[in-house]
């Protein structure tokens, strides 16, 4: 279990990719971003995406499934404080096989709570293709190491 | 509806939502697995002392009742024009837990307006997204963009 003093500014982490099927992105979208070009061919080719493609959210929460389901990856994370930034940079489509790079690009002990601290991740998503289709940051809050200066002051 | 046609600082109100421990569990599992999200027991020992709802579930049901707000309105002309499409949000804000029976009321208030350089036809409309509970406590807020077509010149 990694805990916040494995973070290192400068890590870089390949994540496990996963595939997003048209139904996939038929039910999320059917359930949380019913727009006509997220859920009808016609209306798609119409827009300026061109074709069906996954709502922008599908594709966080699939960062998220993918971030969380990572078997060689676990650590003390305690919850999310938000994100800073998303972009979509291209649109994911029917078939589409993401994966992910993360990188740790600040970290810090969290003042108030003296038992956890702060690590910012950039997150990149690319397509089979190699393409850009995502960028991410987050902020996450992962647990201290717990050490006989139990309590020590933060940073 | 061009960019230019919408005005600044209006607030929409879309609607409420109460979330259900079941809702939050299946969200969660499917999307982001951790365990304070999934197991109201290992939840208890969390830094949240109980079960809270995912972040992403909590705004992608901002998504949901902003779509079906849209809809209520004049707005198969918007998609044509490419509104809907988004090329990211900035600063979310993940504030206050939400917990199995928890209501949440959201609301979008227009909040800027930018150019683009590379798509001088188009420009992107911000807009500030809350979540508030039912106890007054604000537990969610972003700032979303939209694309929007721009008034063509001398019309």
């Amino acid at each position: 279990m990694k805990h916040f003093e494995d973070f290192t500014v400068g890590d870089t982490e390949q994540i496990p990719g996963r595939m997003i099927s048209k139904e996939e992105i038929l039910a999320f979208a059917r359930e949380y971003d019913p727009q006509p070009h997220h859920l009808d061919e016609d209306a798609a080719k119409a827009s300026i995406l061109g074709a069906l493609s996954a709502s922008g959210w599908h594709t966080c929460c699939t960062l998220m499934r993918m971030i969380f389901t990572n078997p060689s990856a676990p650590a003390a994370f305690l919850g999310s404080p938000g994100v800073e930034e998303v972009r979509w940079k291209k649109p994911v489509f029917p078939g589409d096989e993401l994966s992910a790079t993360g990188h740790v690009v600040e970290a810090r002990t969290s003042k108030s709570k003296p038992f956890m601290g702060l690590v910012k991740k950039r997150y990149e998503v690319t397509n089979q293709n190699g393409t850009l289709v995502m960028t991410m940051e987050v902020w996450s809050m992962i647990a201290r190491r717990a050490t006989g200066n139990a309590g020590g002051e933060a940073a | 509806m061009y960019l230019e046609d919408i005005p600044l600082g209006v607030k929409s109100d879309l609607g409420s939502y109460t979330f259900t421990e079941d809702e939050i569990i299946t969200f969660a599992k499917e999307w982001d697995p951790q365990p304070f999200h999934t197991d109201p027991e290992a939840a208890k020992a969390s830094i949240f002392g109980g079960l809270v709802a995912s972040g992403w579930h909590v705004t992608c049901i901002w998504m949901k009742l902003m779509v079906a707000a849209r809809f209520s309105a004049a707005h198969a002309d918007n998609e044509k024009q490419g509104a809907g499409v988004s090329p990211g949000f900035l600063d979310l804000k993940w504030l206050g837990p939400v917990r199995p029976g928890d209501t949440i009321h959201y609301t979008s208030t227009t909040h800027g307006k930018i150019e683009l350089k590379s798509r001088p036809d188009m420009g992107i409309l911000q807009s500030f997204n809350e979540g508030i509970n039912q106890d007054g406590v604000r537990v969610m807020s972003f700032i979303g963009q939209g694309m929007m077509r721009r008034r063509p010149k001398g019309e």
